[in-house]
C-alpha cells in the first residue's frame, strides 16, 4: 500500500443541509449560532440521523465555538473538535480531512463540518480588508504588506494573478466572461439559485471595471448562508438513509514558497504566482485518492473570481498550464462536455458558500439527484479557494 | 524624498512596527530601501520572517538595495473598497521585482506614482520614492517610473 493512501474510501458524506441562500446581510438578524444549527439540523436530517448523535464538529476559519454546538443539540458528549487555516474558502478540504481522519481513526462517529456566513456591515467579504485599520489605524502582520497601499479587498488581491497570469500566457476576459456564462446556465436550472438570468460576453464587457482586469461579473456574490455536511465511517454511512458519497481523498496543501500569497507574500515562483496556488493540493490528491482527470466526471471549482477558476483547473491538470483560457472559451464547462464544471451555478451564480454548495453538489452528483446531473458520475473533484496557504480540495466518490 | 513633517494621513491605515518587520519601515522613513539579507548565505528575501528559505539560517541583517526594478503586476483600483476611501480615487497597486538582489527574484507590493494608465505595464522600470507616514517613524517605499528621474 502507497504511503498517504490508507483513508481512501474508509469515510463518506451522509447528509448535508443548508439555510435558505442570502443576499448579503439578510440573514443577520438570525445571528450565526442559529444558521450553522439549522443547518446541522438540515444535515442530519438528509443523513437520517439525530444531532444528538454528532460526537464531532470541523470547521475551518470560523468563529462558531463547538462547546455551543454539542450542547445546544444536547449530545452526551463532544470527542472531536478542530478548525483549520487557509483563508475564506482555501481551507474547507482541509476540514472534510480532518473530519475523515477523525472519523476513520474512530475518534468520533459523526462529524459535523459546518460554515456560517453572514456579510452585513463591517462584515463585507467583499471589503474584507477594507475593515482592516478603520477602527485602529495600524496594521499588523503579513497584511500591514498590503493594506496600508490600499490593497483591501479580494477583488484587488486576485487581480493581481490575473494580470500575471494574461501577461504570462495571453489570457483574455473573453475568457473570464465565458466562466460567469456557464455559471449563469447551470444556474438556470436550480430553483435554489440566486443568480438565474442568462449572461453573455456583452453583459460581461458592459459590467464595471472593480479592479482590473476583474469586472463586476468576474466577482462572486456576497452572501449570507449556514451550511453543515455529515462525514462518517463507510459502513455507518452504508446503513444510513442517502447512497454514501465517498470521500476518496482530501487534501490541505501549498507549493514551495506560497505563504500568505496575494495576502502579503508576492516572493513565490512565477508559475505559482499566475495560478490558483494548488498544484500541490492537487497532486497530493490525485496521489491519496487514486484518482486522476481521466477518473472524473465532473469538477465542482471555487469560483469567487473567473479568472481564479481557470487558474484552479490549470494547478489540477484539467488542462495544461497556461491553456486554461482557450479551454474554458472552447465549450468544455458546459453541460454535455466531457468534463462539465460547476452543475449546480457555483459561487458566480448559485451562492457563495466558501466551498461548502461545491461539496454538496459532488455529494448530490453521485447520488444521482444533481439539477443538471451528469450521467453515471462517479468521481466528482471538488476544490476549494484560491488562498493563503494551505489550500485544498476533495475528491467525491460513488464508489470505494 | 522623505524629509520634514508627517504626511497629511491618505485615510489608509499604516504598517504596524514589529520585531521582524519594522527595519523596513524605519529605513523608508530614513529614505533607503532594505531587505532582509541572509548572514550565512547572503540570499534576499521577502517579506520579512526570521529563516532564510535558502540554507535555513536564522542571521540576518537589513541591506540597502539599489531600490530600481521593474513592475511585475498591477491592478488599477476603480472603485473604492469601502465609502469612506473614495476621495483616493482611481489608484495602482503593482508589485515591483527588484534588480540587484541574490536568490529567488525579491518583489514587493507598492504603487506606481506619476503614471498613467496607459504607461503602467508590465516590465515598466521603475524607481524607488518614499511616502512618509503619520506615526512620524515610518514611511512606504512607493516607486516612480525610471524616466521621470532622468529629467
Amino acid at each position: 500500500m502507497n504511503e498517504g493512501t490508507w483513508l481512501r474510501g474508509r469515510t463518506a458524506v451522509a447528509g448535508i443541509g443548508h439555510t435558505p441562500w442570502g443576499k448579503r446581510g439578510e440573514h443577520a438578524a438570525k445571528g450565526h449560532l442559529r444558521l450553522v444549527i439549522e443547518a446541522i439540523t438540515n444535515a442530519c436530517n438528509d443523513a437520517g440521523i439525530s444531532p444528538q448523535e454528532v460526537d464531532g464538529y470541523s470547521s475551518y476559519v470560523t468563529n462558531i465555538d463547538p462547546a455551543e454546538l454539542f450542547t445546544a443539540f444536547g449530545a452526551k458528549q463532544l470527542r472531536f473538535a478542530t478548525q483549520t487555516w487557509g483563508g475564506g474558502g482555501g481551507a474547507m478540504g482541509g476540514a472534510f480531512l480532518n473530519a475523515a481522519l477523525a472519523v476513520a481513526s474512530g475518534q468520533a462517529n459523526y462529524v459535523v463540518v459546518h460554515k456560517v456566513m453572514t456579510m452585513e456591515g463591517d462584515n463585507r467579504y467583499g471589503q474584507a480588508f477594507g475593515q482592516i485599520g478603520m477602527k485602529n489605524p495600524v496594521v499588523p502582520g503579513p497584511m500591514a504588506f498590503a493594506v496600508p497601499y490600499g490593497l483591501q479587498s479580494p477583488g484587488q488581491m486576485f487581480a493581481l494573478a490575473a494580470r500575471r497570469h494574461m501577461h504570462n500566457y495571453g489570457t483574455t476576459d473573453d475568457q473570464f466572461a465565458e466562466v460567469t456564462i456557464n455559471a449563469r446556465m447551470m444556474a438556470a436550472n436550480n430553483p435554489e439559485a440566486r443568480f438565474r438570468v442568462p449572461c453573455t460576453v456583452e453583459d460581461h464587457h458592459a459590467s464595471p471595471m472593480i479592479a482590473d482586469p476583474l469586472r463586476l461579473f468576474d466577482f462572486c456574490m456576497e452572501s449570507d448562508y449556514g451550511c453543515a455536511a455529515i462525514v462518517t465511517t463507510a459502513e455507518r454511512a452504508a446503513d444510513l438513509r442517502q447512497t454514501p458519497a465517498y470521500i476518496a481523498g482530501a487534501v490541505g496543501a501549498a507549493p514551495y514558497r506560497y505563504g500568505h500569497a496575494l495576502m502579503g507574500s508576492y516572493n513565490m515562483p512565477d508559475d505559482d504566482f499566475a495560478s490558483a496556488g494548488q498544484r500541490t493540493a492537487a497532486e497530493e490528491l490525485y496521489r491519496v485518492s487514486g484518482r486522476d482527470v481521466s477518473d472524473l466526471d465532473a469538477v465542482m471549482v471555487y469560483d469567487h473570481f473567473t479568472a481564479m477558476a481557470i487558474m484552479s483547473l490549470e494547478d489540477f491538470g484539467i488542462c495544461p498550464k497556461g491553456e486554461g483560457g482557450p479551454y474554458v472559451a472552447d465549450g468544455n464547462l458546459r453541460l454535455g462536455s466531457t468534463l462539465p464544471v460547476n452543475t449546480h451555478g457555483g459561487n458566480l451564480a448559485e451562492v457563495y458558500a466558501h466551498g461548502m454548495t461545491h461539496v454538496f453538489e459532488a455529494v448530490r452528483q453521485v447520488r444521482g439527484t444533481a439539477n443538471n446531473q451528469v450521467n453515471g458520475a462517479e468521481n466528482v473533484l471538488v476544490i476549494a479557494g484560491s488562498s493563503p496557504s494551505p489550500s485544498s480540495g476533495l475528491i467525491i466518490s460513488g464508489v470505494k | 524624498m522623505t524629509t520634514g513633517d508627517a504626511a497629511e494621513p491618505r485615510g489608509l491605515p499604516w504598517p504596524a512596527l514589529e520585531p521582524t518587520t519594522e527595519g523596513y519601515w524605519r529605513a523608508a522613513r530614513d529614505g533607503r530601501l532594505v531587505i532582509q539579507r541572509c548572514d550565512d548565505c547572503g540570499t534576499h528575501r521577502h517579506p520579512p520572517t526570521e529563516a532564510c528559505y535558502s540554507c535555513q539560517s536564522l542571521r540576518w541583517s537589513w541591506d540597502d538595495v539599489p531600490g530600481r526594478g521593474h513592475v511585475y503586476t498591477y491592478t488599477w483600483v476603480d472603485r473604492p473598497t469601502t465609502p469612506q476611501l473614495a476621495h483616493l480615487g482611481v489608484y495602482n497597486i503593482t508589485v515591483v521585482e527588484l534588480d540587484g538582489t541574490q536568490g529567488e527574484p525579491v518583489r514587493v507590493l507598492t504603487r506606481v506614482d506619476d503614471v498613467t494608465r496607459e504607461q503602467l505595464v508590465v516590465g515598466l522600470p521603475v524607481v524607488v520614492d518614499f511616502e512618509p507616514l503619520p506615526d512620524g517613524e515610518s514611511a512606504l517605499p512607493v516607486f516612480r517610473p525610471q524616466r521621470e528621474l532622468k529629467t
